[in-house]
């Protein structure tokens, strides 16, 4: 991959330009970083002109390697303020990568109320204004406009609510069967509405492809790496059967279930809506139980969810939106989950956040707890750019203001996800420490304080939690820089030959010889990297902390608090 | 003692015949005072699953964990997501 282009909607302007030295090692989540950090002056209003959005394939995006075609999209969000790397499925990363592209940079801003769907092809990027698809869902988008371009071209399309700036929009890729998956957290669908992009599509039609310096090595490195993958029980057994949903029962039997808003670590429903339970519904309704996000993906940890009659309801159905319109909001008709999910990938807005928004509007009695109907409607309502979808919209902390409820879970403006910090300590460092605020992926200690993968950290103590969580968000900046799928990391935490096989292919793909901790620098100056512009943003260690009903309030069946002192929280990320 | 047992994911359909259980849904066990947990997994019929995850009023503990009457207990094989 050898150029990065640069798309000005101000002017509508392109240019190419060589990949400079100082990026040379860099991919995915490295690269959306490094340029954010580089070009965009950390004060600058998300939504205006001086912002940018970053699109990078990984390092090893476009290759053979299982599960390397994940996307990164990066900016300053609209929802935390800080920087932020947004993390996709679909199969426009591949595409980028086998065009050479190694980042894709909007900048600028077009004239107001304008939209443009950007064109990318081996013979260069060009801008058309878009009428068709304008205001139109996401659904109805993607179709209109693989039909306009050719059933085989990416897509990424901001959809309503990014044409709206909701700050929790997401921005959706289309995946292989012309469905959807999103670059969910931090608000980067408003980017890129607000740059005047609804869409951009990747067309791949004679490609050079990505070359390999080294073809036998990577052969060898890729085998290993795949047969690590499938042995596996959790990347060959669990994901592939259950998807990410069988986590409500264990995390649910463990306590760490947020249930109403975050009161109690358990849900009474949680059966109803479990990974097992889905897992016979799908398979009743004659759906697809598994499925892979792009080609090339061997784990499969999506599905295709059928509705009653037996039609496509919605796929990628993951375990954090069913928390989060599940538990979160005592729901517990999986059917309406379902719907929601569909109306939020159709709107184009991010499922976690729009869940933690909405068990904080029903602390307000917006809609009561248990609701499922009305939680429907709820969400449906973001579509329609209604007052009050607007405020749901924008987020937990802007919901938790227009109501006037204090009990909102988010750390640097973005909503918690699926697992409570009393209750699984190690995750809630993360929440706090995260330069991408409350996220869990960022540093999933879960897989070692719940699911005993690298290891087994006690998920109540405090003792072994800090180092958990600092070398889980090193590791993971690493990885997300290579376009592997972040589940890979389930086998690679337990195998140290699939995690060295990740180095070789590296390796052999660009002719390095890298080590493993060479990896670990990457994670750890990506990291740095991350925390330096936030720093200069205005952020300060006073952020990185969890909202104080967690230190107060008593989190069911353990009855435990959030305990960790500041200075334990401030030596997560000091390295 | 009673024990209130719960089976996860596949595991149900891996218990010893005479066992019927349905994923998440819990049944009871009377089993004698002093049973460990690993005493448990072997009278299931899941010995031979070493990777079992097996949580004990919601903390996870060993093979050798002494259990108590009416302790809540849910078996896990090796899971994952995110
Ligand atoms: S495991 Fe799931 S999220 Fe990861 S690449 Fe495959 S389908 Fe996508």
């Amino acid at each position: 991959m050898s150029k990065i282009i640069r798309v000005n909607m101000s002017n509508l302007t392109v240019t190419e330009e060589a990949v400079p030295q100082k990026y040379a090692a860099f991919g995915g989540r490295a690269m959306t970083s490094a340029i954010v950090a580089d070009e965009v002056e950390p004060t600058s209003h998300p939504l205006g002109k001086y912002n940018k959005l970053v699109f990078a394939p990984g390092l090893l995006t476009g290759t053979t390697a299982a599960n390397s075609g994940r996307l990164s999209v990066g900016a300053k969000s609209p929802l935390t303020g800080g920087i932020k790397e947004s993390n996709a499925g679909g199969t426009s990363s591949q595409k980028l990568a086998r065009l050479g592209i190694k980042a894709l940079i909007i900048e600028g801003q077009a004239a107001e109320g304008k939209y443009y769907t950007v064109k990318v092809t081996k013979d260069g990027v060009t801008i058309e204004e878009e009428n068709q698809v304008v205001g139109k869902g996401n659904y109805e988008a993607v179709k209109a406009l693989s039909a306009r371009y050719g059933e085989k071209v990416g897509v990424i399309l901001a959809g309503p609510a990014g044409e709206m700036k909701l700050a929790s929009a997401n921005i959706s890729v289309k995946d292989p069967e012309g469905n959807l998956r999103s670059a969910g957290r931090g608000g980067l669908g408003a980017v890129m509405g607000s740059k005047g992009v609804k869409a951009i599509i990747i067309d791949d039609a004679d490609a050079p492809g990505v070359t390999i310096a080294n073809p036998d090595a990577f052969k060898e490195a890729a085998r290993v790496f795949a047969k690590g993958l499938m042995d596996h029980p959790v990347t060959g057994q669990g994901l592939p059967t259950y998807g990410t949903n069988v986590l409500v029962n264990i995390i649910n039997e463990a306590g760490g279930l947020p249930t109403k808003n975050f009161r109690t670590g358990r849900f009474d429903g949680a059966n109803k809506i479990s990974g097992e339970t889905m897992y016979d519904t799908i398979v009743a309704r004659g759906g697809k139980p598994t499925h892979g996000c792009h080609a090339g993906c061997i784990i499969r940890c999506s599905q295709h969810y059928y509705d009653k009659d037996g039609n496509y309801k919605t796929s990628g159905f993951e375990y954090e939106t069913i928390w989060g319109f599940g538990a979160n909001c005592c729901v517990e008709d999986l059917d309406d989950i379902a719907e929601i999910d569909w109306h939020c990938d159709d709107i184009g807005i991010d499922t976690i956040e729009t869940a933690v928004a909405a068990g904080v509007a029903m602390d307000a009695e917006v809609v009561k707890f248990g609701d499922s109907k009305g939680l429907v409607n709820l969400v449906k309502e973001i579509g329609t750019g209604s007052a009050l979808g607007r405020i749901i919209g924008n987020g937990s902390v802007f919901t938790g203001k227009a109501f006037g409820i204090t009990r909102v879970p988010a750390v640097k403006g973005q909503g918690l996800p699926a697992y409570d910090p009393r209750n699984v300590k190690g995750v809630g460092l993360t929440y706090a420490t995260s330069p991408m605020g409350g996220d869990h992926t960022a540093g999933y200690s879960v897989a070692t304080n719940i699911l005993k993968v690298g290891g087994y950290v006690n998920p109540l103590g405090k003792e072994g939690q800090i180092e958990l969580s600092r070398n889980l968000q090193i590791a993971t900046a690493a990885v997300d820089s290579t376009g592997l799928c972040l589940f890979i990391a389930f086998c690679v935490l337990d195998n140290a030959e699939a995690f060295q096989a990740v180095v070789d292919m590296i390796n052999a793909e660009y002719g390095l010889s890298l080590t493993g901790d060479d990896v670990t620098e990457l994670g750890k100056t990506i990291l740095r990297i991350e925390k330096d512009f936030n720093k200069r943003a205005g952020f300060t260690n006073e952020d990185d902390r969890l909202p104080e009903f967690f230190d107060e309030d008593v989190c069911a069946p353990h009855n435990t608090k959030w305990d960790f002192t500041d200075e334990e929280v401030d030596e997560v990320l000091n390295f | 003692m009673n024990l209130e047992i719960r089976l996860f994911a596949d595991l149900p359909k891996k218990v010893r015949a005479s066992i019927t259980a349905v994923p998440g849904e819990a049944f009871i066990l009377e089993l004698p005072e002093g049973t460990t947990l690993g005493q448990v997994f072997a009278h299931l019929g899941l010995e031979g699953e070493q990777t079992l995850i097996g949580l004990v009023n919601g903390l996870r503990q060993l093979g050798d964990y002494e259990l108590k009457d009416g302790d809540r207990i849910g078996i896990f094989p090796p899971v994952g997501g995110g």
